[in-house]
């Protein structure tokens, strides 16, 4: 006992060297459970290891992040200059597509007219609201003459005022100096359509008293008394009435052609033939 | 005779009203050149305005006037009822000068409707107040007070400055 007393050191390292083999050998190769000590542990320090772990990883993230931070910020300006082409390409797809939709829409009028025509597009307008009237980019160059009927594939425009080399003036239907011989399409009633100044509607004064015309009907053109083929819409009657005296019947007429939104128009030469 | 800078000016204004603003918003009563020439004739006088009235004024009828020299007859009028009024009335006060404004661009409407009703344009008095004059004069001096300083107030105190100096 003495002599174990005397080396208890080393008794101990060695008892402690067996003990941990022993150990090693009970608990190598894979084991399905884990001991209670160990599981004892695990569960005791699994709470900390993960507030420790989680403060890692934001530790981690916010170091990455300040690492990354000019790297992003260029990737950043990069993708918001690509963004800002993207909706510019986005608007102007949208605008192109729109176009092409009018002038689809104007080509397949020009083709089922029957009439010779050519297109063109508004470039100028009135800016008093006395008279209204456009310019388009044709004049006398592309064939353009006065009197010459301007429409879209709503209906009638206007016609030709006057005409340079390379631009033509449109008197607009809405002008109180403009005229145009009309008809109701359901009863045949006939009359004249001018503009009012100030108005964006139209005033249909009829040639008898007694013409029936009703709001929502049709008018068009009826070919007498101008240079408007007959048939071509006008607008659609919105309100009818009298004047003072109760000598003329009048319409007010909604245009069929929104001339606050004119941008290409078509203009009939006489003659027929496409 | 103006130099080139202020002719290409005055041009550009016009191009902006008729090929810009008058395309954009064809139904925002705003006009421009007559705007422009109030504000101008307000600041140096019947003379000038009336000048600048009659260049705009050609350059309206050039472009677009059915009845050439209406427009040239209505902005000088416009220039010269300007310029009187700046000299009678104004006193830099923004109240006063957006009044000024209204009353002015109304007088014009009105001026351009008589020449018309003179030359039998086809146009309801009531209509042309109620749908024309009223709505303009209204917009115009709504944007007088944006005008205000660049076109009036800082020219003004440019030149009460150069007094003082000289």
């Amino acid at each position: 006992m003495a002599w174990l007393y005397r080396h208890r050191r080393l008794v101990l390292t060695l008892l402690a060297i067996f003990l941990l083999l022993f150990t090693i050998g009970l608990t190598r190769g894979q084991r399905a459970t884990a001991t209670w000590p160990e599981r004892l542990f695990g569960d005791l320090l699994s709470p900390v290891q993960g507030s420790v772990a989680r403060a890692t990883a934001a530790l981690e993230a916010v170091w990455r992040g300040l690492a990354d931070i000019s790297r992003l910020r260029a990737e950043n300006q990069s993708l918001k200059k690509e963004n800002e082409a993207l909706v510019a390409l986005q608007g102007q797809l949208a605008e192109i597509k729109a176009e092409n939709e009018r002038l689809r829409r104007l080509v397949s009028f020009a083709t089922s007219s029957g009439y010779r025509t050519i297109a063109a597009r508004v470039i100028g307008r009135d800016v008093d609201s006395w008279f209204n009237q456009v310019v388009v980019d044709r004049g006398a160059r592309d064939g353009l003459a006065p009197n010459l009927v301007v429409v879209t594939d709503q209906g009638i425009v206007g016609r030709v005022l006057r005409v340079t080399s390379r631009t033509a003036t449109v008197l607009l239907l809405t002008d109180p100096e403009s005229g145009v011989g009309a008809m109701v399409q359901r009863s045949r009633d006939t009359g004249v359509v001018t503009g009012v100044a100030g108005s964006s509607n139209l005033l249909l004064k009829f040639f008898s008293r007694e013409a029936d015309v009703a709001p929502g009907d049709v008018i068009i053109s009826s070919g007498l008394n101008s240079s408007f083929p007959k048939g071509m819409v006008i607008g659609e009657v919105v309100k009818v009435g009298r004047s003072d005296y109760g000598l003329v019947k009048f319409a007010e007429v909604k245009p069929a052609v929104n001339f606050d939104r004119l941008e290409e128009v078509l203009i009939l030469f006489p003659g027929g033939g496409s | 005779m103006p130099g080139w800078r202020t002719v290409i000016i005055l041009f550009l204004i016009s191009i902006i009203q008729h090929s810009f603003l008058a395309l954009l918003a064809p139904k925002w009563p705003l006009e421009l050149p007559l705007l422009v020439t109030l504000l101008y004739a307000l600041r140096w006088g019947e003379g000038k305005g009336a000048k600048l009235g009659a260049f705009f004024g050609l350059l309206e009828d050039l472009y677009l006037g059915r009845y050439v020299g209406l427009h040239v007859v209505g902005y000088v009028a416009a220039g010269l009822a300007a310029g009187w009024a700046g000299r009678r009335f104004f006193r830099e006060n923004l109240v006063i000068f957006m009044g000024l404004i209204f009353a002015l661009t109304f007088f014009h409407q009105i001026v351009s409707y008589l020449l018309l009703y003179v030359f039998g344009f086809p146009a309801d008095l009531l209509a042309v107040l109620s749908q024309i004059a009223w709505p303009r004069a209204l917009v115009h001096a709504l944007l007088a007070p944006f005008l205000y300083q660049p076109v009036v107030a800082i020219p003004l105190e440019k030149k009460a400055r150069l007094q003082y100096l000289g």
